[in-house]
């Protein structure tokens, strides 16, 4: 029975390592200069700290990898996030969008925060600062909501 | 009696002058009158108003049964939006119908002359954009 475990602890351990050389799709970090949000625009320091710890992590160039980032299969999971993130939304090439696309990401923003569908589920669960209360979630959709007019000014 | 009386000679102009107020509002310009009425700016036009008639308009207004759709647009209600959720509506109108979403496959299989033709399609979006760098420009 042992050596069954034994066993089988062994081939764990060598799919494991197996796992760690297969490619991926990693995700780096390429800012440009004068391209991201923060660096135009005058967010509230409150909401930008929100922003920054709920947000950025998927919708930025400048990701913080946590150590397990780059480990298999976690790995390909946070690339696949962050991809499909900067995709929907990257706060990093904010100024280079047409105004109509910013107004409606930002009413993207207020809706997703509102009805709870961001951040996503699996990131809370490492990220204790992405669980945002209720008035947080209000106040970033205060903030998308008037940033948008202000956008119009 | 006369106490009475008096009583009522102070309340009548107190009533009239209060009956005079509320029937000088006019509450149809109270509700047209906020800062997100766009009737004198925005105008749909007759070949895009078809387009939605055939192809949106069952599911996108306030009556709708789903509220699915109705939460996400609401084309019958447009000109009561602000102009900035106006140009993130027509950004929307945009990328949905070039993504091929609208109107839902299993919608069509119900109703397959509702669907967009590719011709439909390039219009709607070529509006959608037009109009919101309009309204942001």
């Amino acid at each position: 029975m042992k050596k069954w475990r034994n066993t089988i602890a062994f081939i764990a351990l060598i799919i494991f390592i197996i796992l760690q050389f297969i490619p991926y799709d990693k995700q780096m970090n390429r800012p440009v200069k004068g391209q991201d949000l923060f660096e135009t625009a005058t967010i509230p320091e409150d909401i930008g700290q929100l922003i920054k710890s709920a947000c950025y992590d998927c919708h930025s160039q400048f990701v913080r990898f946590p150590w397990y980032a780059n480990i298999a299969p976690v790995s390909w999971l946070v690339a696949k996030d962050i991809r499909e993130g900067r995709e929907s939304l990257d706060f990093s090439v904010w100024n280079t969008l047409p105004k109509r696309e910013q107004l409606k990401l930002l009413d993207e923003i207020a809706e997703e925060v509102i009805e709870g569908t961001m951040p996503i589920d699996i990131y809370k669960v490492m990220h204790l600062e992405a669980r945002l209360t209720d008035e947080q979630r209000d106040s970033i959709v205060s903030w998308a909501d008037s940033f948008a007019e202000d956008l119009l000014e | 009696m006369k106490n009475h009386l008096n009583r009522l000679f102070v309340l009548l102009p107190v009533v009239a002058v209060f009956v005079i107020v509320l029937s000088s509002f006019d509450t149809n310009s109270i509700t047209r009158s906020g800062p997100g009425n766009q009737e004198d700016t925005f105008v749909i036009p007759d070949d895009i108003q078809g387009i939605f008639d055939k192809s949106c308009f069952g599911c996108h207004n306030v009556d709708s049964k789903s509220d699915k759709a109705r939460k996400k647009l609401l084309l019958d209600q447009l000109h009561d939006l602000s102009k900035a959720k106006l140009v993130a509506a027509l950004g929307d109108i945009k990328d949905i119908v070039g993504e091929g979403k609208m109107p839902p496959d299993k919608f069509l299989e119900n109703y397959p002359d509702k669907a967009l033709t590719p011709e439909e399609a390039d219009k709607l979006k070529a509006w959608a954009e037009k109009t919101a760098d309009e309204l942001v420009n």
